[in-house]
C-alpha cells in the first residue's frame, strides 16, 4: 500500500517535472533557471551527497538534461531539405540522444546500488558439495598450480569440495591435429598438467572435440562431475581462502539462487593504467562496474555472471541444459537466460580472487572486443527489453549492459562532427552563440557533475571518455561485423600474462597517431577560420574548442598506445609471515614484507646475510594459514636492500613441485582483506574540477609522450643503464 | 565595420516602446521643410497641361461652376490623397500602397493626379526614380529631382481606370546616393510626399457630386493631413438621450468609413466653413433639424431618415439621422448604420482592416496561420541596392499572451549572389521597429536559401496591427572601392521570393489587464464586452466629442461598435468595464486612484505652469509615420543625427558604466554582456514591487491613459485624463493618430510633449479567460507567465526537482531489494 503511494507521489512528481521541462520557456528563463538549478546542484555536492540528497541532486541533473533533450530536439536540427547538413545533424542528434538514453538507463541501475552486505550467511551444517571448474587453454602450468593450489586451499569442509582442471588445450582434438608440432604440444601439455592434477590432489578433465569455446568446455565439466554448487575460476584467478564461506551461504537462503558473483580483482595494471602510470593512484576501469553498477543491478535482482569468480547452483544449470554457447560471451547469456526462468542471483561486493588482466594493448582491445562482440550477439538473439519472463528493471538493466557496448558509434560522431565544421563548413548544429551557451554549457556541467554524483568514487572525469575513445576505433568494426552477421564472430581466449620488455608503439597504435593528425590539422583550420571568416569567430570558436577537447582525449590515446617497458609487474601486498630462510646451509630467521606471484620480500634478522652475492638460490620454510605438507620453497636473490632496521631481500620463486604452488597460494591469495584496503585506498571522490584539470595534466603530458615514441626519440634514452637495472 | 558596429549599437539601444511622439517632433531627424501654405486654397482646375504647370499654383478664380442642384465650394475641387500629411519613402527601394475611395460621379469624372514631393539632397537624380500606380496602373513616373524644394506634377488620370469604391495608390521609390556607397548612407536616401499637394484634382469641379447611399461613407476622404473629421450637428446634444445616438453614430461611421485618423466633434449649430474629409451629419428629432434648417430636407419624408442629403449650405457629404423621436433615432441609428457592421463578439474576423495606409488588409492572426509573403502583398523581388527592405502587416488578438516565450519561424526563400561579402551582409527581421532576429549572410560564393529557418521571438508583438519588415543587408567589394558610378544600380545582390513563409505558431491566447496595449489594438476587452460604461468629465460638447472620437477609435479596432451605456457616476459602472474621459479638474473625487492616479492629480496638474508648446494642429498626422521614424531616428548613427538628445536610458547607461569601484565596474560589464547575449539582466530577477504607487504626471505630460481592474467588479477601467478642459477634444484628436495610439502599452501611459511616452508596465495583472479551457493552451499561458516571472519558475523546477528527488529516493526504498 504505501508502496503504492510512493509510486504514485514519484509519477506526479515526474510529471510535474516533464510539464515544467517542456515548457516552452523563453532562453532569458532558461539561463537564469539553469543556473540556478547547476548552482543548488554544486551547493548539494558540497554538502550532503548521500542519501536523498543525492537523489535530490539527480532530481535536479535530469531536469536540466531533460530541458537540453527538448531544446535540442525542438529548435536545433537543421532544415531537411539542406541535405548535407540535415544528414550528419540528425547522426549527431541521434549519437546524443543514444548518450543521454544510457545516461538515464544507468541512472535507473545506480540510483540506490545495494549496499555491501556485511555478513554472508553461514552455510548449512550438510554444507552443499563444490566443484571448482579451472577451464584452460593454453595457460602455462605455473600459473595454473598456482590458481589450482589456491583454489585447493579454499576454507570448506573436507570431502565436501572437488577442484577440477577443465583443459581444452589437450583435447584429443589436439592431441591428434594434423599439425604435427601442434599435436606433439598438446600432449605434452596433456601430460605436464596430469602430473600437476595428480600432484595437487585435484581432478584432470578434457574432451574429445574444442566445440563451443569456454562453454563447451564448462558444459563437459558439468557432465563429469556432480556438485550441488559450481564454482568457475578462469586460469589466472586465484581465489582467496575465504571465498567459499563468503559465498555458498546465499544458496541455503534462496533456493532459486542461481549465481553468487563476486567481483574481479586485478593485480596488474592494464595498459592504460601502466602507460599513464595511473594504476597506484586511479581506481581501476573495472571498479565502476564491479564497485558500483553490479551493485545496483543486485537491487533489482539482475546481476550477472561474468565468467568466473561466481558461483552457480547445478540444477539451475542443468534447466538450460548447462552453459549457453550461442555467443561469444556464455557467461552474461546464461544469466538471461535463467534470469528469464524466474531464477536470482545475488553480487558480493567483496574481492575475494585475485587475476590478471590484459597487459599488452592489443590483447585489451582482443578482450574488449569479444565482450562488444558478445553483448550484441546477446542484444540481437535475446532482446532482452522484450525478452518475456524478465521483469521491467531486468530487462532494463540487460539493455543498459548491452547498448552500453554501441558507445563505439558514438564516440566516433563525436569525434568526426566539429571536424564537419572545420574542415567543410557544415552547419550540423544550429543555435546561436547565447543559446550554445545557455544549454550546451549546463548541459555539459550538469552531465560531468551527474557522472560524478554517480561513480565519483570510482571513476575520475573523462577517464570514461578516455576508455570509451581508446576502444572505440576498433570496436567500431567489431561492432558492426557483428550486427551485419551475428553469428560470425568466435570465442578467443585473451592472452593476459604477456611481458613488456622493451618500449614500443603498440602494433595498433598507427591509426591513433593518424587521428591525432587529423584533430590537429582541426586546430589549424579552426585558427584558419577565425583568421579569414572573423564574422564566424564565436561559431569556430565554440566548435574549435570541442575539437580541442577531442584532441586532448587522442593525445591521452597516444600515450595509452606508447607501451612502457615492465617485467611481470604483478602488484605486491603487505603480508607479514615468520619464517626462516636456509642458504649454502645457513639458516636465519625471517619475516615477509609483502608478497606477490611472482616473488616476496623478506627481512632477515640476521647480521649474517649481509654480504649475500645477488643471484645466490636458498630455500624459506612459512608459517602456513591452513594446514598442508610442511615444506620449502627455493627462491633465488634477486636484490638486496639493506636499510636502518637490517637487510631486505628480493626474492623470485623458483617453484618445481606442485607443493611449492601451494606454499606461494597459501602465503599470497590466503586473506582477500589487503585486496580490499588496496582498492579503498584509491577509491576518493577528487571533484570534478579537480579531476578535470588532473585530466588536462595528463592529457598534455601523454601527448608529448606519445609523439616522442612516435618519432623514435625514446631509442635515446633506452640505453639509460639505471633504468634497464631497474627492471 | 566601423559604421556597421555603430548601427548594431543603436540598434540594441532602443528601447521597444515609448519613443512614439506625442506632439511635433516626429520630424526633428530630419530637416524639416518650410511649413507649407494653408491647406485650404483656392486653387484652379488645371486648364494648363502638366509640364508647363507652375511650380507655385497662383490663386486664380475657377470658371464659374455651372450651376447645380448643389453649390460645391472651390475647396472640394480637390480630394486628398494622402493618409498623413506626409508619406516618406526611405532607402534604396521603397513602396507604398493604400486604398481611396471615390463615389460613382467622381469615378467618372475627369480628373488630375496631383503629386508634390521632395527629397533628400543626396538622392541622385539620374539613378533615382519615382513611379505613381493607381489600380495597378503606371500613373507617372519622375526622376528624384527636387531636393531644393516640392516639386509638383500633374497627371491626367485616363478615363475608366477609376473605379466607383475602393481604389488603390501605389508609390514606389528606387533611390540611389549620389556619392557614398555603404549601408550607412542608405538611411540617408528618402523622399517625401506632400499630403497638401498630393491629391486628386477634378478638372470640373461641377462634375462631382454628393455621396448617395451609406456605402459612400469611405468616400469622404480625409484632409490634407490625413484626419477625416466628422462633424455631428446635434441641437439637443447637451440632452443627456441623445447622447446615445451621438456616440454609435460616430462609431458607426468610423467604422464604415474606414477612415485612418477620425476626429469627432459635436456642436448644437452648424458648422461655419466646409472643406474635404469633413462629413457632417445632422443629427436630431425632425422637430430640432426644422429648426436647425428651417425646413425638413425633403429625402426626410415625414418619418425615421439616415441618409445622404443635398444641402447647399452643407456641402457634399451631409448625413441625415433623423425621426419622431430619440428612442425613434436610436433605432434607426442601430438598424441602418451599426447594425450591418455588429460583428458577433464569439467569431473572430479573418483581417483587421489596414487599407487607409496598408493594402493588402493585415490578416488576423488567431491561431497557428502561415503566412506566404505573397499573401502580406510582398511581390517576389530582386535587388541590387545594400539594404532591401520590405514591409508586412500583420494582426494579433487582443488577448495575445506570448511575448514572454512565443517564437515565430519565418521560412526564408531567397538567395544572395556571390558579390555579397561575407561578414559585413546580413538579413534582419524587424518587428515594430526592433530587431528581432539576424542571420548573417557568410557563403563566400553566394547562397541560397531554401525554407530556411529563422526564429523570430515574439517578443515585440502586441495586439493589434504589428509590422514586421524583411531587411537584406548586402554589402560587395565594389562598394569598398566606391569608385565613380559605383551606386549606380549593378548585378542583382539579393532575391527574395513570395514563397517565402511566416508561420506563426499556436501561441497562448488570455486576457490580460492592465494592459493600454490590448485595448489600443483591438479594443480588448471592450471588444468583447456585452455592455461598456462610459463616464465622462461632465456632459458638455467637447467631452461628448472626447468620447465619440475615442470611441470611433475603439470600435474600429474592434471592428464593432461598441455598445454604450453612459453613466453619471462611478458607483452604476457595475458588471461592465467602463471608459472614463474627461479633463482631470472634471473628474469626480476618488475615481482617479481607481485606475492607479494621485487624486490630488486634479488640483494640481491643471494649474501646473509647464513649458507651453505651441502645437500645429496638422503636426499630430505626420505620426502616421512614427513606426518608420522611429526605425530610422535608430539607424541613425549619432553623427548623423546631428546631436539629437540622447534618451534617458542612454544617459542612465552611460552614468552607470563610469561609477563604482573596479568591482562593481567588473559586475556592471558582466550585466551588459548578459543583455547583450541574452537580453537579460539582474533587474529582471528582482521581485516586482507589491506597494501599489499612484502615479503623479511627470513634467509635459499632456494626456494620461491609465488602466487598472476594479477591485470590487473585478472589471477594467480604463481612463482618459486631458490636463486641461480647454484641450480635452484636441488632445484626443492627436491620441488617435496611428502613432501615438499604438504607443500605449503597460497599466499607464503619459503623453508628453516633446518628449517619448511615459510607459509605466503593469506591476501585477490579473487574467481574464477568453475562450473555451484548454490544456494546451494553458500550458502556452503557463509558459509565457513563467517567462516572464523568471524567478518564479526556477523555484517551481527545483522544488519539482526536489518533490522527484524524494519521491525516487521513497519509492526505490520500496522497490527492488532492500538493504
Amino acid at each position: 500500500m504505501r508502496t503504492a503511494i510512493y509510486v504514485i507521489f514519484w509519477a506526479i512528481a515526474t510529471a510535474v517535472v516533464v510539464a515544467l521541462i517542456t515548457l516552452p520557456i523563453s532562453l532569458q528563463a532558461h539561463l537564469i533557471a539553469g543556473t540556478i538549478v547547476v548552482g543548488a546542484m554544486i551547493l548539494l555536492k558540497f554538502l550532503r551527497p548521500y542519501g536523498v540528497w543525492r537523489l535530490i541532486a539527480l532530481g535536479l541533473g535530469t531536469a536540466m538534461v531533460l530541458r537540453y533533450v527538448y531544446w535540442r530536439t525542438t529548435s536545433t536540427l537543421p532544415p531537411i531539405n539542406q541535405l548535407e547538413d540535415f544528414i550528419p545533424g540528425l547522426i549527431l542528434y541521434l549519437a546524443e540522444l543514444y548518450n543521454i538514453g544510457m545516461l538515464f538507463l544507468s541512472l535507473f541501475v545506480v540510483a540506490m546500488p545495494l549496499p555491501r552486505r556485511k555478513t554472508a550467511p553461514p552455510i548449512a551444517a550438510d554444507a552443499p558439495t563444490v566443484d571448482v571448474f579451472v577451464p584452460s587453454y593454453n595457460e602455462e602450468p605455473e600459473l595454473l598450480a598456482t590458481t589450482l593450489s589456491a583454489a585447493l586451499a579454499m576454507d570448506y569442509p573436507a570431502g565436501r569440495l572437488t577442484v577440477y582442471l577443465l583443459d581444452d588445450g589437450g583435447t584429443d582434438e589436439k592431441c591428434n591435429a594434423d599439425n604435427f608440432v601442434a599435436a606433439s604440444a598438446a600432449q605434452e601439455r596433456r601430460a605436464a598438467l596430469q602430473k600437476l592434477c595428480d600432484g595437487l590432489g585435484c581432478t584432470y578433465l578434457t574432451r574429445e572435440r574444442n566445440i563451443s569455446a569456454k562453454a563447451g568446455n564448462l558444459n563437459n565439466g558439468l557432465a563429469n562431475s556432480s556438485g550441488d554448487l559450481v564454482v568457475v575460476f578462469d586460469a589466472d584467478h586465484a581465489p582467496a581462502r575465504n571465498f567459499l564461506t563468503e559465498t555458498i551461504g546465499y544458496f541455503g537462503e534462496d533456493p532459486k539462487l542461481f549465481l553468487v558473483q563476486t567481483p574481479h580483482f586485478f593485480i596488474n595494471p592494464d595498459p592504460l593504467e601502466r602507460n599513464l602510470k595511473t594504476f597506484k593512484a586511479m581506481p581501476s576501469e573495472n571498479e565502476m562496474f564491479y564497485g558500483i553498477i553490479q551493485r545496483g543491478l543486485d537491487k533489482w535482482n539482475a546481476s550477472f555472471f561474468c565468467g568466473s569468480a561466481a558461483v552457480l547452483r547445478r540444477t539451475a544449470l542443468q534447466t538450460t541444459n548447462g552453459f549457453s554457447g550461442r555467443s561469444i560471451t556464455e557467461d552474461a547469456e546464461t544469466a538471461v537466460t535463467l534470469h528469464a526462468t524466474g531464477w536470482n542471483s545475488v553480487y558480493v561486493d567483496k574481492p575475494l580472487i585475485a587475476g590478471l588482466q590484459p597487459a599488452t594493448f592489443a590483447s585489451f582491445i582482443g578482450q574488449r572486443s569479444r565482450w562488444a562482440q558478445g553483448m550484441m550477439q546477446i542484444l540481437i538473439y535475446h532482446r532482452p527489453m522484450l525478452k518475456s519472463g524478465l521483469s521491467l528493471p531486468q530487462r532494463l538493466c540487460y539493455s543498459s549492459s548491452a547498448l552500453f557496448w554501441l558507445f563505439p558509434f558514438v564516440r566516433l560522431t563525436f569525434l568526426v562532427a566539429p571536424l564537419c565544421y572545420l574542415f567543410f563548413g557544415l552547419e550540423i548544429f544550429t543555435a546561436s552563440g547565447a543559446e550554445f551557451i545557455a544549454y550546451v554549457f549546463s548541459y555539459m556541467a550538469v552531465n560531468l557533475m551527474m557522472q560524478n554524483y554517480l561513480y565519483g568514487r570510482y571513476r575520475w572525469p573523462w577517464i570514461s571518455e578516455l576508455y570509451e575513445f581508446i576502444q572505440s576505433v576498433y570496436l567500431l568494426p567489431a561492432v558492426i561485423s557483428v550486427l551485419i552477421n551475428p553469428g560470425k564472430p568466435t570465442f578467443k581466449v585473451t592472452a593476459k600474462s604477456e611481458e613488456l620488455g622493451t618500449r614500443r608503439i603498440s602494433e595498433l597504435g598507427l591509426p591513433f597517431f593518424i587521428i591525432f593528425a587529423v584533430l590537429a590539422l582541426g586546430v589549424v583550420a579552426t585558427y584558419w577560420r577565425i583568421i579569414t571568416q572573423p564574422y564566424n569567430a564565436d561559431t569556430t570558436l565554440v566548435v574549435g574548442l570541442w575539437n580541442i577537447l577531442n584532441l586532448l582525449m587522442a593525445g591521452c590515446a597516444l600515450g595509452v598506445v606508447s607501451e612502457r617497458p615492465e617485467g611481470r609487474g604483478a602488484r605486491r601486498f603487505p603480508v607479514r609471515r615468520r619464517g626462516q630462510i636456509s642458504i649454502d646451509g645457513r639458516t636465519a630467521p625471517i619475516v615477509t614484507e609483502n608478497v606477490s606471484v611472482d616473488g616476496v620480500a623478506i627481512r632477515v634478522l640476521s647480521k649474517d646475510f649481509d654480504k649475500l652475492p645477488v643471484n645466490s638460490t636458498g630455500e624459506i620454510a612459512f608459517e602456513t594459514s591452513i594446514a598442508m605438507p610442511a615444506g620449502t620453497l627455493p627462491v633465488r636473490v634477486v636484490r638486496l636492500a639493506p636499510d636502518a632496521k637490517g637487510l631486505v631481500l628480493g626474492c623470485r620463486y623458483e617453484p618445481s613441485e606442485p607443493l611449492h604452488s601451494r606454499i606461494i597460494a597459501d602465503l599470497a591469495f590466503s586473506d582477500a582483506g589487503i585486496w580490499s584496503s588496496f582498492q579503498k585506498a584509491r577509491r576518493q571522490n577528487m571533484g570534478v574540477i579537480y579531476g578535470t584539470l588532473r585530466f588536462l595534466r595528463l592529457a598534455i603530458f601523454q601527448t608529448s609522450r606519445g609523439l616522442s615514441y612516435f618519432f623514435g626519440l625514446a631509442r635515446l634514452s633506452r640505453s639509460n643503464p639505471g633504468r634497464r637495472a631497474a627492471e | 565595420m566601423r559604421t556597421r558596429l555603430l548601427h548594431i549599437v543603436a540598434a540594441a539601444a532602443v528601447v521597444p516602446i515609448g519613443s512614439l511622439n506625442f506632439g511635433l517632433q516626429a520630424q526633428e531627424a530630419q530637416p524639416t521643410p518650410p511649413r507649407e501654405p494653408a491647406p485650404f486654397m483656392i486653387a484652379p482646375p488645371s486648364q494648363q497641361p502638366p509640364a508647363a504647370r507652375p511650380a507655385e499654383p497662383t490663386p486664380q478664380a475657377g470658371p464659374a461652376p455651372t450651376p447645380a442642384a448643389l453649390a460645391i465650394p472651390a475647396s472640394f475641387a480637390f480630394k486628398p490623397l494622402l493618409p498623413a500629411a506626409r508619406v516618406m519613402l526611405e532607402g534604396e527601394n521603397d513602396t507604398r500602397s493604400w486604398a481611396f475611395y471615390l463615389t460613382q460621379d467622381e469615378a467618372g469624372a475627369d480628373l488630375n493626379l496631383d503629386i508634390a514631393f521632395q527629397n533628400a539632397l543626396v538622392v541622385m537624380p539620374e539613378a533615382s526614380r519615382l513611379t505613381v500606380r493607381i489600380n495597378g496602373e503606371r500613373i507617372m513616373e519622375a526622376p528624384i529631382a527636387s531636393s531644393d524644394r516640392l516639386k509638383r506634377t500633374s497627371t491626367t488620370i485616363r478615363k475608366g481606370l477609376l473605379r466607383p469604391g475602393q481604389n488603390t495608390i501605389r508609390f514606389e521609390a528606387v533611390q540611389r546616393h549620389r556619392t557614398d556607397c555603404t549601408v550607412a548612407s542608405t538611411y540617408e536616401l528618402w523622399t517625401r510626399i506632400d499630403g497638401a499637394g498630393t491629391r486628386l484634382s477634378f478638372k470640373n469641379p461641377a462634375q462631382q457630386s454628393r455621396l448617395r447611399s451609406i456605402d459612400d461613407l469611405p468616400a469622404v476622404g480625409a484632409d490634407e493631413s490625413g484626419q477625416t473629421t466628422i462633424q455631428i450637428v446635434a441641437p439637443g446634444a447637451t440632452r443627456a438621450v441623445a447622447a446615445n445616438s451621438i456616440l454609435a453614430v460616430a462609431q458607426g461611421v468610423a467604422l464604415r468609413g474606414r477612415y485612418s485618423q477620425a476626429a469627432v466633434r459635436v456642436s448644437e449649430r452648424l458648422p461655419e466653413r466646409i472643406r474635404p474629409g469633413v462629413l457632417t451629419v445632422l443629427l436630431g428629432t425632425a422637430k430640432e433639424v426644422r429648426e436647425l434648417l428651417g425646413t425638413l430636407p425633403s429625402e426626410a419624408g415625414s418619418g425615421s431618415f439616415l441618409g445622404f442629403i443635398a444641402n447647399s449650405r452643407l456641402g457634399p457629404a451631409t448625413l441625415l439621422v433623423t425621426g419622431e423621436s430619440w428612442p425613434d433615432i436610436e433605432a434607426t441609428v442601430a438598424k441602418f448604420l451599426t447594425g450591418p457592421v455588429s460583428r458577433p463578439t464569439n467569431t473572430n474576423r479573418k483581417t483587421m482592416d489596414t487599407s487607409s495606409w496598408h493594402i493588402p488588409d493585415a490578416p488576423f492572426i488567431s491561431d497557428r496561420q502561415m503566412l506566404r509573403f505573397s499573401e502580406l502583398g510582398v511581390s517576389t523581388q530582386e535587388s541590387s541596392g545594400r539594404r532591401m527592405r520590405v514591409r508586412a502587416v500583420i494582426a494579433m488578438p487582443g488577448d495575445f499572451y506570448a511575448n514572454a516565450y512565443g517564437e515565430a519561424t519565418l521560412y526564408l526563400d531567397g538567395a544572395y549572389s556571390e558579390e555579397v561579402l561575407p561578414g559585413a551582409s546580413r538579413v534582419e527581421i524587424f518587428v515594430n521597429g526592433n530587431v528581432a532576429a539576424t542571420v548573417p549572410l557568410n557563403a563566400a560564393n553566394g547562397g541560397l536559401f531554401q525554407q530556411s529557418p529563422i526564429p523570430i521571438p515574439l517578443r515585440h508583438f502586441r495586439p493589434g496591427i504589428n509590422e514586421i519588415w524583411f531587411e537584406a543587408v548586402t554589402q560587395a567589394r565594389s562598394d569598398l572601392a566606391c569608385g565613380p558610378g559605383a551606386t549606380l544600380p549593378g548585378k542583382n545582390r539579393f532575391a527574395l521570393f513570395d514563397t517565402t513563409t511566416l508561420a506563426i505558431p499556436d501561441f497562448a491566447k488570455i486576457g490580460v489587464s492592465p494592459n493600454l496595449a490590448a485595448a489600443a489594438g483591438t479594443g480588448f476587452p471592450y471588444s468583447i464586452a456585452a455592455h461598456v460604461g462610459l463616464l465622462m468629465g461632465r456632459q458638455d460638447l467637447p467631452n461628448l466629442g472626447a468620447a465619440a472620437t475615442l470611441l470611433a477609435r475603439l470600435a474600429q479596432r474592434a471592428d464593432r461598435p461598441l455598445p454604450i451605456d453612459i453613466l453619471g457616476s462611478a458607483a452604476t459602472v457595475g458588471d461592465r468595464p467602463a471608459l472614463i474621459v474627461g479633463a482631470a479638474g472634471q473628474l469626480p473625487a476618488g475615481l482617479l486612484p481607481r485606475v492607479g492616479i494621485a487624486d490630488n492629480v486634479r488640483n494640481t496638474w491643471p494649474q501646473r505652469a509647464d513649458a507651453v508648446v505651441v502645437l500645429p494642429e496638422t503636426e499630430g498626422a505626420a505620426v502616421f509615420d512614427a513606426v518608420i521614424n522611429r526605425f530610422q531616428g535608430r539607424q541613425t548613427t549619432p553623427e548623423d543625427s546631428g546631436g539629437g538628445t540622447p534618451t534617458t536610458e542612454a544617459i542612465r547607461d552611460r552614468w552607470r558604466g563610469s561609477l563604482g569601484g573596479p568591482l562593481a565596474r567588473y559586475f556592471i560589464s558582466f550585466d551588459r554582456w548578459l543583455q547583450r547575449t541574452f537580453d537579460l539582466s539582474f533587474a529582471q530577477l528582482r521581485a516586482p514591487t507589491r506597494a501599489p504607487t499612484l502615479y503623479e504626471p511627470a513634467e509635459g505630460a499632456e494626456l494620461i491613459a491609465a488602466q487598472a481592474t476594479d477591485p470590487d467588479t473585478r472589471q477594467v477601467w480604463t481612463a482618459f485624463v486631458v490636463r486641461q478642459e480647454e484641450t480635452l477634444e484636441k488632445a484626443m484628436d492627436r491620441l488617435v493618430t496611428p502613432g501615438n495610439w499604438a504607443g500605449m502599452a503597460g497599466k499607464l501611459t503619459a503623453f508628453r510633449n516633446g518628449q517619448d511616452n511615459h510607459v509605466i508596465s503593469a506591476d501585477s495583472t490579473t487574467f481574464v479567460m477568453t475562450r473555451a479551457f484548454s490544456l494546451a493552451n494553458m500550458r502556452l499561458v503557463f509558459a509565457n507567465w513563467m517567462s516572464s516571472n523568471i524567478g518564479i519558475y526556477a523555484l517551481t523546477l527545483l522544488g519539482a526537482c526536489i518533490g522527484l528527488g524524494i519521491g525516487t529516493f521513497l519509492m526505490l526504498g520500496r522497490l527492488g531489494r532492500r538493504s
